[in-house]
């Protein structure tokens, strides 16, 4: 038993090594490649290795799941993995063709002044979806820095008003801008890009929410788990013994 | 790279000797002269902080003169709080640091107030750079610990060892929170919660060669001291490549390359 401990625990640390050595990759790569890279075949089954693994640990070393901390911290680490291969592109493709739910990965809209659209064009492609519900771009507007709309300082925001539309009725209304993206339906919809003649359309970027919960609430976990953990197990504890 | 002859500039020069003339005195073994001109530092930098404050009317965090301005003021706080809590104490290395912290702020990032570009307008940019760099204050530490051990043998290397890792212990649930703040910002800036940029790669290597040395440290505990010792320096050396390298050589093109 000792030894499939071990065993386990060397298998562990190689997992952390290799995953370092494709950090490095990456980087050296550029975030392109590097994104391919971490979403091939062979990374997807590194990836399902280290979430066996992870369960394999919590099996194997009971102090894992009896400690809080520990737990949290390496659930944590399980939810982020897994929800996020849910919610890569791989994901939705896997999803597509096993249980045919097509929802838009990554794509674009553009949408005039006083238009209310729902065409999605994809990411990478020429294909177009529709969403069921209508986008209308109220107004679009850039913000200077400095007194005044003259245009002199440099740019400070973008800001489209929206409103989500069906059925004829306003069911959502928002002020997009940089970094405050619309939530709504299953996607967020980001400020990506404008008309840059006349300021007569808005270019919103559509990203699917799959998987973001989940990664948020493992974000907590493994947040909650290490301060837990080394600030208050380790550094803090009223027995010392290390 | 500039000189700035501006009373803010002019307090952060004044802090950066103050240490600088502490450091010498601590390497001299002047302890008493040491210590008084490492408060003295200290004061000077509240002072500048208050003065930077009271100038812009804002918490300064905003922009990264202000993160180092502050970092630069909280290393003698920190340096107090691991002598006094921690048992760690190296007075000398920490005054090293607040050099080392408040050149940029001296010489490299402007005190102008910024026009920041739209995405970096977020509440949680200041954040996310000041839990990174506390965590690399302490990471520095660690691996200055961890050099020491390396040449030290018998009981004093343990309690090197020992020390090392309370370091590690105080700052990887920063460098935690700084990895996953600075997520989170790019799930809102840039439709991505991860990009795969190389900056965003280097922090995961780095973040990663800790969480290897937690669990070798779990399987062996101190039975090898020096190679936990290795691990906690490569982690430091992947910091410094995460921190410069990759802004500073232009070498990737990354989303993060304008941060400079």
């Amino acid at each position: 038993m000792e030894k499939f401990h071990r065993l386990v625990m060397w298998i562990v640390l190689l997992l952390i090594i290799l995953l370092v050595g494709f950090s490095i990759y990456g980087a050296f790569i550029g975030a392109e490649k590097a994104k391919e890279f971490f979403n091939s075949l062979p990374l997807i089954s590194y990836w399902l290795i280290l979430i066996f693994m992870l369960i394999v640990g919590f099996l194997n070393f009971p102090r894992l799941a009896r400690t809080p901390s520990l737990l949290l911290i390496h659930f944590g680490c399980i939810l982020i993995i897994a929800a996020g291969m849910y919610g890569s592109e791989a994901g939705h493709k896997a999803r597509k063709n096993i249980f045919g739910v097509d929802k838009i990965y990554r794509g674009q809209m553009i949408i005039p002044q006083n238009h209310e659209i729902d065409i999605v064009k994809l990411e990478n492609t020429d294909q177009i979806k529709l969403l069921p519900f209508l986008i209308k771009l109220k107004d679009f507007r850039i913000e200077y820095y400095g007194q005044g709309q003259t245009g002199t300082g440099a740019i400070r925001d973008f800001i489209s008003s929206l409103a989500v539309i069906k059925d004829g009725k306003t069911i959502a209304q928002k002020d997009v801008e940089v970094n405050h993206p619309l939530h709504f339906g299953g996607y967020y919809f980001y400020q990506h890009s404008y008309d840059p003649k006349a300021a007569r359309y808005t270019v919103l970027k559509v990203v699917s929410d799959s998987g973001l919960g989940a990664v948020y609430i493992g974000y907590l976990c493994l947040a909650a788990g290490v301060f837990w953990h080394f600030w208050l197990g380790q550094l803090f504890r009223k027995t010392e013994n290390n | 790279m500039e000189i700035y002859y501006t009373t803010q500039g002019l307090l952060v020069y004044a802090t950066i000797a103050c240490y600088l003339l502490a450091f010498l005195c601590a390497l001299l073994k002047w302890r008493k002269a040491g210590r008084l001109l490492y408060m003295l530092g200290f004061l000077t930098a509240v002072f500048s902080f208050a003065y930077r404050w009271y100038q812009v009317r804002h918490v300064p965090l905003q922009n990264l003169f202000e993160v180092f301005l502050f970092l630069g003021m909280l290393i003698y706080p920190v340096s107090v709080f691991c002598k006094r809590k921690l048992k760690v104490e190296n007075d000398a290395f920490d005054m090293f640091i607040g050099i080392v912290v408040l050149f940029p702020a001296g010489f490299i990032f402007s005190p102008e107030p910024r026009q920041l570009p739209p995405a970096l307008q977020c509440w949680l940019f200041a954040p996310h750079v000041a839990v990174y760099m506390l965590s690399y204050i302490f990471m520095a530490k660690a691996a200055f610990e961890g050099m020491l051990q390396l040449f030290c043998t018998g009981d004093r290397s343990l309690e090197k060892e020992s020390a090392s890792y309370r370091m590690v212990c105080a700052g990887f649930p920063l460098m935690t929170a700084g990895l996953l703040l600075g997520s989170w910002w790019g799930q809102l800036a840039w439709s991505d919660f991860w990009g795969w940029d190389p900056k965003e790669l280097w922090s995961l290597a780095s973040w990663l060669v800790y969480v290897g040395y937690f669990h070798f440290r779990a399987m062996f505990g101190r039975k090898h001291p020096r190679i936990n010792s290795l691990w906690v320096i490569s982690g430091l050396a992947l910091i410094i490549i995460t921190l410069f390298w990759v802004n500073l050589s232009r070498i990737f093109a990354g989303l993060h390359s304008y941060a400079t």
